[in-house]
C-alpha cells in the first residue's frame, strides 16, 4: 500500500487515512470554528479516542500548534506591576515610587492616589518594603515627579511620566530630567499707557 | 524548483504589518530601506500590496502604468509576471530582475493582479490542509521568488510592503517573514487594531504548524515563525520637544497594548515569538514630517534625501529613520 512520508510525526498516512482526512476537513471547513471544535470533541468521545499530546521539539517545548493558548479577546493580558517594575528596573526608592505612581495612573486608571496605594501596589509587585513610604513619596514630590492633587491625594507629573517612559535607559531618563523645563505662564507686560 | 523546507535564512526578512490602514506602512518601509542602504546594507523591497503603493511611490507613474500593461507578457516586470506561470499553467515561478531604484535599494514591483494570487491562496490553504502539493507550491511561490531575487541582488534585508488587511496574501507573507514590526498611529483605532492583529497572527502560526506537520516530505515550506520585533509610533505632532499632550495618552495606550495584545498573546504560544521585555518592544517614534513626506512621495525618495524642504527637518528625519534602523539591527542581533 502506498504511504505518504511524514516528516514531523511518527505516523505514516495511508491512502485510506488521507481520504478520510480530506473528507473530514472538507466537511468541517463549512462550519464555524466553535462548531468544528464541538464536532471534533464529539467524534473523539464517540470513538473513545484520547488525543495524543504531540511530540516534543528538540528544545523540549511543545509544537506551536499544541501550545496552550487562550483565544479569548476579553482576557486581560496587561503587564503586571511586578513585570512592569522588573522591566523598568528602578534603583532608588524615589524611582520605585515614581514607577508605581505611573503604573497606578496608566494601568489602573488611578491618576490620584494616596501613599497607602503606593505601599499596597509595592507589596503586590513583590518589592522590598520601603523604609519609609511617606518620605520616599515626599522626596519624589521634591524632585518634581509627583505633585499634590485634591483631598490629600498625589498625582504623577509630566516629568515623572517622561522619566518612567525612558527607563530602563537611565542615562536617557536622567538627561530628560536635566533638560526638562516646566511651562511657565508668561508674565503680563504692564501697558505703557498706565 | 528545488524543494525548500524549514531552512534557516541568514538574511532577515521583515514586514511592517498592521491591518489598520493609514498608519504609514509604505512611507516607513521606504524610509527604513533607504536608512539601511545608507548604513551600507543591500535592501530588497517587495511590493506585495495589490494597490501597488510602494511601486507608485518609488517609480514614475508612466513607468508603473507600462509595467502593469505588460505584466502578463513574457517579459513582464512585476511580481505577478513571475507568479503567473505557476498559478495559471502549473509551471515554475519565473525569475524577474528587481528594479534598482537607488544605490543598494532594489524593488520587486507590485501588481493589481496580485488580488488574483490572493484568491488562489484562499484555496491553496485548504489544499495544504489536504496535503495537495499544488497548495504548498502556491503558498510558497512568493517566498521562492523573493529567495531568488534576494540572492541575485545580494540583499541583506528583505522588506515586504503589505496591504492593510488580514487576508490570505498577508497571511502567506507574514508566515514567510522572520520578523514583523507593527507601525501604529496615535489614535483610538490603532490601539484597538492591536488586539485582533495579535490573535490573527497566532492563529496563522498555529494553523501553519499543523500544515507543516502534516506536509509531505518533498514540498516547499515557509518558516511560519515570524517573531514580533516591536512597534513604532507614528502620526503625532511635537510640542516643546515632546509628543504634544493630545497624542500622549494614545502613545501610552499603544505602548501598553502592544505588549498586552500582541507580545503577550504570542508569548503564550512560544516565548521565541515575542522575545524581550516590555520596554524592548518600542522600536522608535517617528513624528509627522508633513510637508517633507509629501515631497518625498512626489520625488520617490526618502525624506532625508528630498530636493527642497527645510534642512533641519531633513536632518531630523535622517536621525529618526537611522535610529529606527539601528534599533532593528540591534534587536535582530540580540535575538538571532
Amino acid at each position: 500500500m502506498h504511504t505518504f512520508g511524514m516528516v514531523h510525526t511518527k505516523w505514516r498516512f495511508t491512502v485510506d487515512d488521507f481520504e478520510a482526512l480530506s473528507t473530514i476537513v472538507g466537511v468541517l471547513k463549512e462550519l464555524d470554528s466553535d462548531a468544528q471544535k464541538r464536532v471534533l470533541q464529539s467524534v473523539q468521545a464517540f470513538l473513545g479516542v484520547t488525543p495524543e499530546r504531540g511530540q516534543q521539539s528538540p528544545n523540549g517545548t511543545l509544537p506551536f500548534s499544541e501550545a496552550p493558548y487562550d483565544q479569548s479577546f476579553s482576557r486581560d493580558r496587561t503587564v503586571s506591576a511586578k513585570e512592569f517594575l522588573r522591566d523598568k528596573n528602578p534603583i532608588t526608592d524615589v524611582e520605585r515610587v515614581t514607577c508605581l505612581a505611573y503604573y497606578l495612573s496608566h494601568y489602573r486608571d488611578t491618576p490620584h492616589f494616596k501613599t497607602l496605594d503606593i505601599s499596597s501596589l509595592n507589596t503586590e509587585a513583590a518589592q522590598p518594603k520601603f523604609s519609609n513610604t511617606a518620605v520616599a513619596v515626599d522626596n519624589a514630590r521634591k524632585l518634581g515627579y509627583l505633585v499634590p492633587a485634591t483631598k490629600g491625594n498625589k498625582q504623577i507629573t509630566a516629568l515623572g511620566e517622561k522619566f518612567v517612559d525612558l527607563l530602563p535607559d537611565r542615562e536617557a531618563a536622567r538627561e530628560a530630567v536635566r533638560n526638562f523645563r516646566p511651562r511657565r505662564r508668561a508674565k503680563k507686560q504692564k501697558s505703557r499707557k498706565e | 524548483m528545488p524543494p525548500k523546507r524549514h531552512t534557516p535564512r541568514k538574511k532577515p526578512r521583515l514586514t511592517l504589518f498592521n491591518h489598520k490602514g493609514g498608519v504609514g506602512k509604505t512611507t516607513l518601509t521606504v524610509n527604513l530601506a533607504f536608512a539601511l542602504a545608507g548604513m551600507g546594507h543591500h535592501v530588497l523591497l517587495v511590493d506585495s500590496d495589490p494597490q501597488c503603493n510602494l511601486t507608485s511611490y518609488l517609480v514614475e507613474a508612466n513607468v508603473v502604468d507600462k509595467w502593469l500593461d505588460t505584466s502578463e507578457s513574457a517579459n513582464g516586470k512585476t511580481v505577478w509576471s513571475a507568479l503567473r506561470p505557476l498559478l495559471e499553467a502549473g509551471k515554475d515561478v519565473t525569475h524577474i530582475v528587481p528594479y534598482e531604484r537607488a544605490k543598494r535599494v532594489f524593488l520587486l514591483p507590485g501588481d493589481i493582479r496580485l488580488s488574483q494570487y490572493e484568491l488562489a491562496l484562499q484555496q491553496a490553504w485548504i489544499d495544504c490542509l489536504q496535503r495537495k502539493i499544488r497548495g504548498f507550491l502556491e503558498t510558497t511561490a512568493l517566498s521562492q521568488l523573493v529567495d531568488a531575487c534576494a540572492s541575485a541582488v545580494g540583499a541583506d534585508f528583505v522588506l515586504y510592503d503589505v496591504g492593510p488587511n488580514i487576508g490570505p496574501l498577508n497571511r502567506a507573507i507574514l508566515l514567510d517573514c522572520d520578523y514583523f514590526i507593527v507601525p501604529g498611529a496615535c489614535d483610538y483605532f490603532s490601539t484597538r487594531a492591536l488586539k485582533t492583529l495579535g490573535h490573527s497572527v497566532v492563529n496563522w502560526i498555529k494553523d501553519w504548524d499543523v500544515i507543516s506537520q502534516l506536509a509531505p516530505s518533498d514540498v516547499p515550506l515557509i518558516s511560519g515563525r515570524p517573531a514580533y520585533l516591536g512597534y513604532v509610533l507614528q502620526r503625532f505632532r511635537m510640542y516643546g520637544g515632546d509628543i504634544s499632550s493630545s497624542y500622549q495618552e494614545y502613545a501610552r495606550q499603544l505602548d501598553r497594548h502592544s505588549y498586552s495584545d500582541v507580545a503577550a498573546v504570542l508569548k503564550e504560544v512560544n516565548e521565541e515569538l515575542a522575545p524581550g521585555s516590555l520596554s524592548q518592544f518600542k522600536l522608535g517614534q517617528i513624528k509627522d514630517f508633513t510637508s517633507l513626506a509629501n515631497l518625498a512621495q512626489e520625488q520617490g525618495t526618502a525624506m532625508a534625501q528630498v530636493n527642497g524642504g527645510t534642512q533641519y527637518l531633513k536632518d531630523e528625519a535622517q536621525a529618526a529613520f537611522r535610529g529606527f534602523a539601528q534599533k532593528i539591527i540591534n534587536r535582530i542581533e540580540k535575538i538571532g
